[in-house]
């Protein structure tokens, strides 16, 4: 670390915090509750990387820093970092869960059929210039959009497609996991360091709190063919789960409450064995509904177990580089004052361009001689 | 910013707290718990500051064990708790003792952390040096038996060893692991 304590300039640092809130709206009760109700998937994401779920604590996240997504982020993380933790709940199932959506790339008729639930995919990606006008006839069509209730209402939980997969072995199943006796004895990323190979629990923790953006960027990656991966989407869902605690005096298991929660499984032909060819699996699951991130991730899930992968794909890579806080929080580190590193290097070049006079004249290497990189921070 | 108010047991074990760290800051240096009153005894005060619903501990001493699950510690083995607590440690305490975590390499941090009710200022004279100590420092230590800070050294492989508390009254002092503790008098 070869950072100077930089002394001084106390009244412009005040000064620098107060014009930017005086260049923003003020952040108030009613801002706050305007941001909760109006933007539940910017929420959603800013809750899943968070790792914390609290639609009011994100929207005050989002008010506070106008929308800078990584420091909302970060406010949240801080926050949750000093929250004691009250009671583990139990684990969720995905056959439990309120289903909202829950849709199938690879098969049609899916048991339960395809649910489309509350969604924009099937709609026309167009700005609707009208709203800014405040056309009265916007209202309207908006009041005439009422949904009529089904004949037959949907069951309100849908099975896994992997499921019906694994009873017609074309997937293998999963090996039999029991919840530890004790709750407090599952890994817990937020509680110590990822080691790697990381622990299957440790990889879908740190994908359920990456940067979406991050997670897009290396599953894109994937797509386009640094990887060797074509999957399909065995499944997208979107669900409100309840989290269950059991009661420490009592001992009856109650909810205390719903969460949005989102999850998808990816599917290859490139699993089983040359015996029994099955399907390969990837699966991605996270906090909120965030579509995007969990089909990406859940390719990278599948990317990262095959042998000897792309560098980029590699579990290493993917894990460290897409999570929001460390590499956000590094990226603005550089604004930190480098004086002495940056000298240093200056100085090197001076030597180098010093004893190399010639080099110089002829052009070319000289001038790269001296060129060092921050290695310190 | 408005900065919520703290509870009175939130104030004892912010005050708890602060008072650990300058102990283990600072080695063989007496720390007071400012602020205590006398509802809980300063070994239950430390119980209720350091654990949690995330944290195990243990110690044979079965009622201290009940005041202490209030905090929803779990109460584990020796071998495997976070931390341990002796009202009275005895030589029939120390062959346990000797299993306690001492961390790994890897995990240094996951080395036990050790609360032993003691009495300063008469005993058994220790001379503590290491980090936090300018040079040397000496400590009059009783209730604790010798053979304890003869099986500490041989258990202190730096990072890996235990961290100790000792307790006396409302003061605490620390030694951590990596301060060095050497025998120079025995109890008169």
């Amino acid at each position: 670390m070869a950072y100077v304590a930089a002394r001084g300039g106390e009244k412009a640092i005040q000064n620098a915090e107060k014009l930017h809130r005086l260049l923003h709206a003020p952040v108030s009760r009613e801002l706050v509750s305007m941001i909760k109700t109006s933007m539940p998937y910017l929420l959603d994401r800013v809750m899943g990387e968070g790792s914390l779920y609290a639609p009011e604590l994100a929207a005050l996240a989002l008010a506070q820093t106008g929308g800078d997504y990584y420091e909302a982020v970060l406010l949240l993380r801080a926050y949750r970092s000093t929250q004691p933790r009250l009671a583990y709940a139990q684990p969720m199932s995905q056959d439990d869960m309120l289903t909202v959506r829950r849709i199938s790339a690879a098969f049609k008729d899916i048991p339960g059929g395809q649910i489309l639930g509350p969604t924009l995919d099937y709609s026309h990606r167009v700005l609707n210039i009208d709203v800014l006008e405040d056309d009265p006839q916007v209202n309207a069509e908006v009041e005439g959009n009422a949904l009529e209730p089904a004949p037959t209402p949907t069951p309100p939980s849908q099975p896994a497609v992997a499921s019906w997969q694994r009873q017609n072995r074309l997937l293998a199943n999963l090996a039999s996991q029991t919840p530890p006796a004790d709750l407090a004895d599952l890994p817990d990323l937020t509680r110590e360091p990822m080691l790697f190979p990381a622990s299957r629990e440790h990889r879908l923790q740190a994908l359920a709190r990456a940067d979406t953006g991050g997670v897009l960027t290396l599953g894109y990656s994937d797509m386009r063919g640094y990887g060797t991966n074509h999957p399909t989407v065995n499944e997208v869902r979107l669900a409100y789960a309840d989290v269950n605690l059991t009661h420490p005096v009592t001992g009856a298991v109650f909810s205390a409450g719903k969460i949005r929660v989102s999850q998808a499984e990816v599917v290859s032909s490139f699993g089983g064995s040359n015996d029994e060819p099955q399907l390969d699996i990837g699966f991605a699951a996270t906090l909120g509904w965030n579509e995007v991130k969990t089909i990406a991730a859940s390719m990278l899930d599948m990317a990262m177990d095959k042998p000897d992968p792309f560098p980029a794909l590699s579990e290493e890579y993917v894990l460290y580089h897409t999570e929001p806080v460390e590499s956000s929080g590094f990226c603005i580190h550089y604004k930190l004052p480098h004086y002495v590193t940056f000298q240093s290097s200056l100085e090197a070049m001076r030597k180098a361009a010093e004893t190399n006079p010639g080099e110089r004249e002829k052009g070319g290497g000289g001038e790269k001689a001296g060129a060092a990189t921050e290695v310190s921070s | 910013m408005t900065v919520p108010a703290r509870s009175d047991h939130e104030a004892v074990t912010h005050s708890m707290f602060n008072a650990l760290m300058w102990a283990l800051s600072y080695p063989g240096e007496a720390q007071a718990l400012a602020d205590a009153s006398l509802e809980h005894t300063t070994l239950e005060y430390i119980g209720l500051t350091l654990l949690d619903l995330e944290t195990s501990f243990y110690t044979p001493d079965n009622a201290l064990e009940e005041r202490l699950k209030v905090t929803g510690a779990r109460a584990k083995h020796l071998q495997d708790a976070d931390y341990l607590f002796y009202s009275h440690l005895t030589e029939d305490d120390l062959e346990g003792l000797e299993h306690a975590k001492r961390g790994d390499m890897l995990y240094p941090d996951r080395a036990a952390t050790i609360i032993l009710q003691a009495s300063f200022g008469s005993g058994t004279t220790l001379q503590l040096t290491g980090p936090g100590i300018e040079t040397s420092t000496a400590l009059k230590v009783d209730g604790i038996p010798a053979a304890f800070w003869q099986l500490r050294n041989k258990t202190r492989h730096y990072p890996l060893g235990w961290d100790v508390v000792l307790v006396d009254g409302v003061q605490v002092v620390g030694i951590p692991r990596s301060t060095a503790v050497t025998i120079i008098g025995e109890a008169s």
